[in-house]
């Protein structure tokens, strides 16, 4: 008796290749997407940590401030457009000084708060690397930072300022996987 | 007629089986590799995470002089087995409503020292190696001093005059550096993969600030 060989045809060898490689290319793409999801999520986390750190570290020295101690400087480049905003204050008790200020390094740009306590003015890194901080702006004009006082005699300064970031970790040529995030803080000094 | 059963030669079954254990020790090896990078990138991640943590309790420390113990700083010791979170404390406490306690100059006193938490166990294929203006072979301590963040630097609780230190997480497959100074910043060799299209995230508006500009209105008038 012969024995008669069984197999796949030509037509179902092909089908069952294609529909395997389906699959696969299926799987690449979920697997790639996961890793990417991850990756922006770390940017995301970065970017948002960082913020959020510096906005309640200023807020809450802000808002021991003496509302009259409050002022606001601006340097301006040679055509006119301003170089470096400023916020500096006391608080109601005690001598020292503080400032606020973007500090332009040469490979990142960190939000930086400086203390003056006696002794020379000491400088506190806000940011860490994993974010830029892109831009730094007193929203209504440092001239709008002037106390105001109420019908009961106390003084009120409401500070407004917004700073935009981005993150370091790149996404594709060179951006930031993160990018042009802005945050806007409003805080109100009263005595 | 007798029907003959066919099978594997001895030959055949050998080949199959030596061929089968080449794969598993390859695949083996892929995940002992593996593991060895996992854990690695989380002991150094972990120490990342925790000296920031450290560094920004530290600025956040509060002036009082109902403490009975004034905090001169908090952050971390480190030595080849484990890392914890540790607190430098001062224990005659604070006397008047100067601003802070004075960081001192000189070397730790052990006794000042307090353990918060539980201590990091570093797993043994991830064991970490300091680098600094001078080596330390033993435990090495960056303090984060009270209210500015500034790292202070001891080695065997001794004071180290340098202005960074870098810590190395490292095993037989990969290195991954902590670098601390002024700022917290994690180096890592490995390169990124992520070659997609650029994504612009538009500035949003920022709901928390709306809320807040709506109170402060409502109070100032």
């Amino acid at each position: 008796m012969k024995n008669r060989l069984k197999a796949f045809t030509l037509i179902e060898t092909l089908i069952s290749i294609l529909l395997m490689s389906i699959i696969s290319m299926i799987t690449l793409f979920c697997l790639n997407a996961i890793l990417k999801a991850s990756y922006l999520i770390s940017a995301r986390t970065s970017v948002r940590d960082n913020s959020e750190f510096a906005i309640e570290f200023i807020k809450r020295k802000l808002k021991n401030a003496n509302p009259h101690s409050i002022s606001c400087t601006e340097t301006n480049n040679p055509d006119g457009t301003i170089n470096q905003r400023v916020i500096n204050w006391s608080p109601l008790i005690g001598s020292e000084t503080y400032s606020l200020y973007l500090k332009k390094n040469t490979n990142n740009n960190s939000l930086i708060f400086v203390e003056n306590i006696g002794g020379p003015p000491h400088e506190i890194v806000l940011t860490y690397e994993d974010v830029n901080i892109k831009d730094f702006d007193i929203i209504n004009n440092c001239s709008n930072i002037t106390p105001y006082i109420d019908n009961k005699g106390v003084a009120h300064v409401l500070v407004e300022f917004s700073f935009t970031t981005e993150s370091v970790l790149k996404w594709g040529k060179n951006k930031p996987a993160v990018g042009d995030v802005k945050k806007y803080v409003a805080v109100l000094v009263s005595n | 007629m007798k029907k003959e059963l066919k099978a594997f030669t001895l030959i055949e079954l050998l080949i199959v089986i030596v061929l089968i254990g080449i794969s598993t020790m390859l695949l083996l090896s892929t995940i002992f590799k593996a593991r060895k990078v996992i854990i690695a990138n989380q002991t150094i991640k972990s120490l990342l995470l925790e000296l920031r943590v450290n560094r920004r309790q530290s600025m956040l420390l509060r002036r009082s002089s109902n403490d009975n113990r004034w905090v001169h700083g908090i952050g971390m010791r480190i030595t080849k087995s484990e890392f914890a979170t540790v607190r430098y404390f001062s224990p005659s406490g604070g006397t008047d409503y100067d601003y802070y306690k004075a960081y001192p100059s000189g070397d730790i006193n052990q006794s000042n020292l307090e353990i918060l938490g539980t201590p990091y166990k570093i797993n043994n294929v991830a064991k970490p190696s300091f680098k600094l203006a001078e080596t330390c072979n033993g435990t090495l301590m960056i303090i984060f001093e009270a209210l500015k963040g500034t790292p202070k630097y001891y080695c065997n609780n001794r004071l180290i005059p340098s202005t960074s230190a870098t810590i190395t997480v490292q095993n037989s497959v990969n290195k991954l550096v902590v670098e601390v100074n002024g700022n917290i910043l994690l180096k890592s060799n490995t390169p990124s993969r992520v070659t997609t299209n650029h994504i612009n995230t538009p500035a949003v508006t920022n709901a928390a600030y709306d809320y807040e500009k709506k109170i402060i209105t409502n109070l100032i008038q």
